[in-house]
């Protein structure tokens, strides 16, 4: 993964932690680097290790974690940073995921190796499905959070009555029965 | 495959989210869903000008003007301010009429900076269209460089705590060395004030342990402190020094070590090194003590031999190579790797080989080196002797790069005091009897010595000696109680004794003088208090010799010396061989001037009785004249310089006669002048 997230998991720790904290999850997750470059691409693994340790310091499950780290994503990191983006995908939840893999198309095109996830939005009876297709795994807790800081975002209340594992060869498909309405 | 196929508009617009197109009179005649959406009245079919203002290209009032503008890039702001496009025109036909199709799409870049609160969407830009990817590109690159700038700052703040704290490292080894080397001084001095002879086995050899490990542990205080120096020294202690002076000087302070163990103790010097260079005086000399008194240390007979050469290099810079070759026990290969090291020392050599020390000494010089920008290096072997050779990089500062640094130093130095007599040594040190033996002799005075209380009441009662010089702490009784003992035969008149000792506690001058000694001297041992004292209690006139140096020694006083007896022409012929006739000229036109300045000055610290300047233009007015050949007055200046520096107070009238022998010099300088 690039630093960017790296970077934010690390920014995150510290607003809401504080320094220690974050050089605490640092040294139990043996990563040794406390800088990341945003356009670095980094292993995988190094950013498992960093979720892995904020949980034990943290003393929080591991996906509890990914789920903060999501609507921080959303509501800090991308909001600060990308902001013209974000606005540029859609004027609600709906739209925007809708524009999603457009804009990850888009990050496709400058960083090279970028390996983004997937998602699409079907209408039935209960609501919304959302899609989300990835060649990763443990992530889903990250996307719960992701749809947590959206619906913060364009103002909406969402409700996932349901999440439902499809099982595929590699990585992670997750089906969200959602509920959506504006607030 | 080259057959002209139509694009429908519809398909266009897949395209390019922006198309509006224009017919021969520049109105507007067709608009994208997208420009509708930005720039409502575009349905009222205005002109180009009436809605847009046309930044690229550079005209586009006519018809004729977009026709000639096909390549190039277009970019129009929206005259309401809240719109603007990016893109190219491409001739085409409308309704079977000539027209001119703008394809593109919003200027995201314009639009950001100067309408941010207009929305676009992602459905405003073609999938082809890099704007969107620029702009995310340039957004993350600025926090990649907000990223460097952090870790940027990050290194330097820690830089700057880590050279904080190597800092306060630093001060408090070099603090605490301090504070430890004043106690463990007394524990040294103690030590050595404890009688050996009066204690037994193992006492005795508890006593030695304690000697020993408290003079290594000095060494490792001293080496500590000499690090701390070292690291924080930077360009301080840089000076310009006298380098044959320096080197004969250092050779002077272990030369009685040499002698005592029956070493030869010989100096090679090129006569090509610099007189005078800038450098680190004090490292250098402490380098080659070190590597000196190894030498010395590991051997046992034949030599040790100090070679120094200039190796040439860029001017004023120059390296030195000094070796220091010994014919002692030599170092095996495997562990000449090792010696440099800290606290490495040489396996136990069994026999009668001396400690090997603290293991300091070689790192010491190696840190030197390393620090003066040179190298070190040895070769050795067994049983075949060593030599340590080392490059020391030095920047020449001579006023003249001659052959004078090789003369020897002036005789006055040895010849100031005649005395004569015969006088009784006593001390339990070989060195101090050696060096005070040499030091009296000099003077013209018969020593005999004795190396304990019990030979010195013997001798004393024995002999008929002028002057007892009584050394106060040895092994059997002390000076004080031999003193005593010879009190009981011969009074303060009879036979004068003066005390001779380290120590130099009013307590012990109390006790010496009320044992019936006559006067009280310390060591180390100053040659003009040692001759003013000897003077007191001995025939000959040290007082007359010693302010009067130049004049008392200087036979020719009151004769009129020739030129060829001022100038000495073989050092100017050497150094007409070395630099040529014209350079030559040159410099001793430099000479004149420089000497007449320096003169200048000395008479002005002279009559401000400001002895520090006095000294110093006196050594480099006594090294300018040496260096062209004017020994005499070099020399004269020389005698005056030992007399400054004694702190011994000069004759009146030392400098009329000076001033003769300078300006008859400096006319025998002109003539040459106007010779050649």
């Amino acid at each position: 993964m690039y630093g960017l997230i790296n970077n934010s998991l690390k920014d995150m720790i510290r607003e809401k932690f504080g320094e220690e904290k974050w050089q605490e999850v640092l040294h139990t997750s043996g990563v040794p680097a406390d800088s990341f470059l945003t356009m670095r691409s980094y292993d995988d693994s190094l950013t498992y290790s960093l979720a892995g340790a904020a949980s034990d310091v943290l003393g929080a499950p591991v996906d509890a974690c990914l789920e903060m780290f999501g609507e921080y994503w959303v509501l800090e990191t991308a909001s600060k940073s990308y902001g013209t983006l974000l606005d540029a995908a859609g004027n609600d939840m709906l739209e925007f995921l809708g524009n999603m893999n457009a804009l990850h198309d888009r990050i496709t095109s400058t960083f090279l190796n970028y390996v983004p996830p997937e998602f699409y939005v079907e209408q039935n009876d209960q609501g919304h499905q959302i899609h989300y297709i990835s060649k990763r795994k443990g992530l889903t807790p990250f996307v719960v959070g992701l749809l947590k800081g959206l619906a913060i975002r364009f103002e909406h209340t969402l409700n996932i009555l349901e999440q439902t594992e499809v099982e595929v060869e590699q990585g992670t498909h997750t089906i969200f029965q959602v509920e959506l309405t504006p607030k | 495959m080259n057959e002209r196929a139509d694009i429908p508009w519809n398909e266009l617009q897949r395209l390019f989210s922006v198309v509006i197109c224009f017919d021969e009179s520049m109105r507007i005649i067709y608009a994208s869903d997208t420009v509708h959406k930005y720039l409502p009245g575009v349905e009222d079919n205005p002109a180009i000008d009436e809605v847009f203002q046309v930044l690229r290209p550079g005209k586009l009032k006519t018809f004729s003007d977009a026709l000639a503008s096909l390549d190039a890039l277009c970019l129009m702001t929206a005259t309401n301010g809240r719109f603007a496009i990016r893109g190219q025109l491409v001739a085409t036909t409308y309704n079977d009429h000539k027209a001119m199709c703008l394809c593109g799409a919003p200027w995201l870049f314009w639009m950001s900076s100067n309408c941010p609160d207009v929305r676009l969407s992602l459905s405003d830009f073609a999938a082809q269209d890099v704007q969107l990817d620029q702009l995310f590109f340039m957004t993350t690159e600025k926090r990649m460089v907000a990223d460097l700038e952090n870790l940027n700052t990050e290194l330097t703040d820690a830089r700057d705590e880590l050279e904080k704290a190597h800092d306060a490292q630093h001060r408090f080894f070099a603090q605490m060395s301090h504070e430890m080397r004043t106690p463990l001084n007394g524990v040294v001095s103690a030590l050595s004030l404890l009688e050996a002879n009066s204690l037994e086995g193992r006492q005795r050899q508890l006593l030695g342990l304690a000697q020993s490990s408290s003079r290594n542990l000095m060494d490792v205080i001293n080496y500590v402190l000499d690090l701390s120096k070292l690291e924080f020294a930077g360009e301080e202690g840089e000076t310009v020094f006298d380098l044959p002076e320096l080197i004969r000087s250092t050779l002077d302070i272990l030369g009685a070590k040499a002698r005592e163990k029956s070493l030869e103790l010989t100096l090679e010097m090129d006569p090509d090194i610099p007189l005078h260079c800038r450098g680190n005086a004090p490292r250098l000399r402490q380098t080659l003590l070190n590597l000196i008194m190894n030498a010395i240390k590991f051997t046992d007979k034949g030599s040790v031999t100090i070679r120094t050469l200039k190796v040439e290099g860029e001017a004023p810079g120059c390296t030195l190579k000094f070796s220091v070759m010994d014919t002692g026990i030599g170092i095996a290969s495997d562990i000449s790797e090792l010696i440099f090291d800290p606290f490495w020392t040489l396996p136990p050599q069994g026999g009668d080989h001396p400690d090997a020390g603290s293991g300091l000494g070689l790192d010491i010089v190696r840190r030197n080196v390393e620090h003066a920008g040179g190298e070190i290096g040895l070769i050795s072997e067994p049983g075949a002797g060593s030599t340590f050779w080392f490059d020391w990089p030095t920047v020449a500062e001579s006023v003249v790069m001659g052959a004078s640094p090789i003369t020897e130093p002036p005789a006055v130095i040895d010849k100031d005091v005649e005395l004569s007599g015969r006088i009784l040594l006593v001390d339990d040190n070989q060195t101090n009897l050696l060096l005070g033996t040499m030091i009296i002799e000099s003077m013209g005075v018969e020593v005999d010595s004795a190396e304990n209380g019990t030979e010195a009441v013997t001798a004393a009662l024995q002999e008929d000696y002028d002057l007892v010089l009584m050394d106060i702490h040895m092994p059997d009784f002390d000076g004080i109680e031999a003193t005593r003992q010879i009190r009981e035969f011969k009074d303060k008149q009879d036979l004068p004794v003066v005390a001779l000792t380290a120590l130099a506690y009013d307590k012990e001058k109390d006790a010496c003088m009320a044992s019936g000694m006559n006067g009280y001297l310390t060591k180390p041992i100053v040659k003009q208090a040692l001759a003013e004292e000897l003077g007191k209690w001995l025939g000959g006139d040290a007082q007359n010799s010693l302010p009067g140096a130049v004049e008392g020694r200087d036979e020719d006083r009151g004769k009129t010396l020739t030129f060829a007896e001022l100038l000495d022409q073989a050092v100017l012929e050497e150094l007409r061989r070395q630099i040529g006739p014209d350079n030559l000229e040159t410099v001793l036109t430099k000479v004149l001037s420089e000497a007449t300045r320096r003169w200048e000055d000395l008479i002005i610290a002279d009559s401000n009785d400001d002895h520090a300047a006095m000294q110093r233009h006196v050594h480099s007015l006594s090294s300018i004249f040496r260096s062209v050949g004017l020994m005499h007055a070099g020399d004269a200046l020389a005698a005056i310089e030992v007399q400054l520096r004694a702190g011994a107070k000069l004759d009146v009238g030392w400098v009329e006669g000076l001033e003769k022998t300078k300006t008859g010099s400096l006319k025998a300088l002109k003539q040459q002048l106007s010779v050649h």
